[in-house]
């Protein structure tokens, strides 16, 4: 027994993916053309799995906060926050985005993982029960595991078996955490908010959502805001790296304990900061998001007419129609067939395996933008046809 | 409050009827080979067996669970069963 062995089932699973000749995570985008379109394998291709929620990534505004942030301040922190010093910028983030959300307080963390890593492992520890949705992000199952807190999964999106865990917690449940996300990352369906905060009301406890998918596309703020339900959450986490299309995470509270947390949290406390450009660009990001609403529109009516049209085609789809639409196939062989028959035809979406999935599905995950055009949406659901019926005419062959 | 024997039986009831294999599940069986389900489906079937005891079953404990005589104690511990 090596080092290594523990690889051993890995490299076989790798190994018999390459006997395939599809290269599913060895995708190398060559050159960027615009936020929904690349060099891919040498010629144009579609961007369809790329979270770029509201194709801000080539906004002219962000793209010059950015390069006048770079000029003035460098191209890096070279350190934390707690070494290094905080940068007034790094002040002028948390201040925004705990404005945005209505909230006391903020921190900002270096990414989305981070966000997730730094609270839940700082708030509790093993004295602690947090009880999260089954499908949650491994970021949460990270956070939770560093903590060393109970952990207890509750059936996805179902807020009467959240009940019935809280109340099988008794008097702990007055300080349990319960996690859930805004929009869920594989199928794109969105949490039952409101059941889940009448549970909480009903047994105690705190409530942190993670609006990572849902911030900039359910309203502005995400699936807290559209629910209606501000006063039943006690923290928000999310990311800058998919609506905002920059990269970092944060966490805002009404809570005091919040500047607690921020020096006891180690993934915040040990890790470079957000450095001057992508501080730049998420606030300028953050910004737009408020002054140009026609781009969550969009954005709705692309995801919109992605799913009917995959739906159409008779592909199984997530429950609900959202930025985040996954075609479920049975099987590995069929997976791969589709997502190398769409790479051949000049569009990209995610391959995502189980464990990963829910349910041990196969997923071809597209995320939709607001920067892709009607046409690039047809695009995509005729590669999505074309690709499907070369599968069937080579497996009736 | 049910013994570890009748909470045993009462765990093999369920996983029997949750795996495809051709095995008679009893506590030596190893819940992540020899019911031939996948992680992602023997999490599924967690689900099913809290719901028969009534409890909720740390994710914390799972690593150091290998067979159903090791589930079994911590369903026992759980619901501070008598041996």
């Amino acid at each position: 027994m090596s080092l290594f062995s523990k690889f051993d089932a890995l490299a076989d699973r790798r190994a018999a993916l390459a006997e395939t000749g599809a290269q599913p995570f060895s995708v190398v985008v060559e050159r960027l053309l615009s936020p929904t379109e690349a060099i891919v394998n040498g010629k144009p291709t579609i961007l369809a799995g790329t979270n770029n929620y509201l194709g801000l990534t080539f906004d002219p505004e962000c793209i010059a906060a950015a390069r006048d942030a770079v000029t003035a301040e460098g191209t890096g922190t070279t350190g934390s926050r707690m070494a290094n010093g905080t940068f007034a910028s790094h002040i002028g983030l948390e201040q925004d985005i705990a404005q945005f959300f209505g909230r006391r307080g903020a921190i900002v963390f270096s990414t989305g993982y981070l966000a997730n890593l730094g609270i839940l492992s700082a708030l509790t520890n093993r004295d602690d029960v947090i009880v999260i949705d089954g499908d949650c992000h491994a970021s949460i199952y990270d956070g939770c595991q560093m903590g060393g807190a109970e952990v207890i999964r509750f059936r996805h999106n179902d807020a009467d078996d959240l009940a019935k865990r809280l109340r099988r917690l008794g008097d702990r449940a007055a300080n349990a955490l319960i996690v859930i996300e805004g929009i869920y990352s594989m199928l794109g369906d969105r949490a039952p908010m409101a059941e889940i905060a009448a549970a909480k009301r009903e047994y105690g406890g705190y409530l942190l959502v993670d609006e990572a998918h849902s911030l900039g596309v359910l309203g502005e703020r995400g699936l807290v805001e559209v629910a209606n339900e501000h006063d039943s959450v006690d923290f928000i986490t999310g990311t800058f790296s998919k609506s905002l299309g920059a990269t970092g995470g944060f966490c805002v509270s009404d809570l005091p304990e919040l500047e607690l947390i921020r020096v006891s949290s180690r993934p915040y406390v040990f890790t470079a900061s957000m450095c001057p450009s992508v501080i730049a660009s998420t606030r300028t990001a953050l910004a737009v998001l408020q002054r140009r609403p026609e781009l969550r529109d969009t954005l709705w009516k692309n995801a919109n007419r992605l799913y009917d049209k995959l739906a159409a085609l008779g592909f199984e789809l997530g429950p609900e129609p959202s930025p985040v639409i996954a075609a479920m196939v049975p099987d590995i062989h069929h997976a791969l067939a589709i997502w190398s028959g769409l790479l051949e035809r000049g569009v990209y979406v995610n391959l995502v395996f189980p464990p990963a999935t829910p349910n041990g599905s196969y997923l071809l995950r597209c995320s939709v933008s607001a920067a892709h055009t009607s046409a690039q949406i047809d695009q995509i659901c005729e590669a999505f046809e074309d690709a499907e019926r070369a599968f069937v005419t080579s497996s009736a062959a | 409050m049910n013994s570890h024997d009748e909470n045993l039986t009462k765990l093999c009831g369920v996983l029997q009827r949750n795996t495809k294999a051709d095995v008679v599940v009893g506590p030596e069986t190893q819940l992540a080979s020899d019911l031939e389900i996948d992680s992602a489906q023997l999490m599924e079937v967690l689900l099913e067996v809290e719901d028969e005891f009534d409890v909720s079953i740390p994710l914390n404990v799972l690593p150091n669970v290998y067979s159903v005589e090791d589930l079994t104690f911590e369903i026992d511990k759980l619901l501070g069963a008598s041996g």
